[in-house]
């Protein structure tokens, strides 16, 4: 009897792995996002915003990837870059935010103060859980840059998010 | 003939489209705003098709105990404690429910540190009811904004 009893444990226990979906994790990286700052200038934030739209079979590498396959999401890194000959002097903070039609705007990622003369940053990224973005498909990336002074001209950063998931095959 | 259909539906359609987007009534929400008690200004946006507001001027905008820029001292984040309180995005997420009602968004106490929810009820076209409130919002507080009718800065 004992001998049956552990054999139909075994049994379930196998049969619960079988069933068990297998989860990967995946590196995505948003490479080459245009922070465009329009002059005039204030001094305060400035918004510049970056409307992606998500491909989730291109990120996950799962044909027909679907919202509830992405299990997790955690920004892991964040760098942002100066054009040629010029640096975020003018700049003494920037935030990182994430908006999408259905989830409320979350930071991301902060960098304060920023280091004088610095030509690359690299803000700090969060904790939070992001995967209810992902999972909407259309987001929008938003760097609030803290002007020192007004100015006339333009403000135009390039940046770079790389982003953890956790899928589920 | 063919040319001068497609130019004709081409100038309909784009006019069409203009007049749709500045007629869109979730719009009339966007300027620049001022609290009943006077001490700030904030200029409501649109990112993607949520509206955010966040403080363009400030009545005091230094902190007499430092003499510098006031910052935002209070906010829970402790990181953010010395980000400048002008250029905060104290209105957030909201969405347009229609009958002049703009719901789902929070609101942000800077005298505070708390953030509550919040409905914004436009009563004309200069004047707006916020009513922040925790849980129901019979249970809150409504101020009365203005419209600021001079172009101020962003």
């Amino acid at each position: 009897m004992k001998k049956i009893s552990f054999l139909l444990f075994a049994a379930s226990i196998l049969l619960l792995g079988a069933c068990k979906n297998d989860t990967k994790k995946i590196t995505y990286t948003l490479d080459n996002l245009q922070f465009n700052l329009e002059g005039p200038l204030f001094e305060g934030p400035n918004t510049a915003q970056v409307p992606i739209q998500l491909d989730l079979a291109k990120i996950t590498g799962i044909p027909q990837a679907t919202a509830n396959q992405i299990k997790s999401v955690k920004l892991v890194s964040c760098e942002i870059n100066a054009p040629e000959g010029q640096n975020f002097n003018p700049v003494s903070n920037v935030v990182l935010q994430l908006a999408a039609d259905k989830v409320d705007m979350t930071e991301i990622a902060l960098l304060n103060p920023i280091p004088q003369s610095s030509k690359s940053i690299a803000p700090q990224p969060k904790a939070n859980e992001l995967s209810t973005f992902f999972q909407q498909g259309n987001i929008i990336v938003l760097l609030d840059a803290t002007l020192l002074a007004d100015q006339e001209e333009s403000l135009s950063y390039t940046g770079k998010l790389s982003f953890e998931l956790e899928v589920t095959n | 003939m063919r040319r001068f259909l497609l130019a004709t539906f081409v100038f309909l359609a784009s006019f069409l489209l203009t007049a749709k987007s500045l007629n869109d009534p979730a719009d009339r929400l966007l300027g620049v705003w001022e609290p009943s008690n006077g001490r700030a200004r904030v200029k409501i946006e649109k990112i993607g098709t949520k509206y955010y507001g966040k403080i363009v001027w400030l009545k005091e905008p230094t902190d007499p105990e430092t003499g510098k820029p006031k910052l935002d001292k209070n906010n829970p984040d402790e990181s953010l404690r010395n980000a400048p309180l002008k250029g905060y995005r104290m209105l957030k997420d909201f969405t347009y429910k229609g009958d002049d009602e703009w719901t789902e968004g929070t609101i942000y106490d800077p005298n505070n540190g708390s953030t509550y929810s919040c409905i914004i009820k436009m009563k004309d076209a200069n004047t707006l009811e916020i009513r922040g409130y925790i849980g129901i919002a019979t249970f809150g507080r409504t101020d009365v904004w203005k419209r600021l009718q001079v172009p101020a800065k962003p």
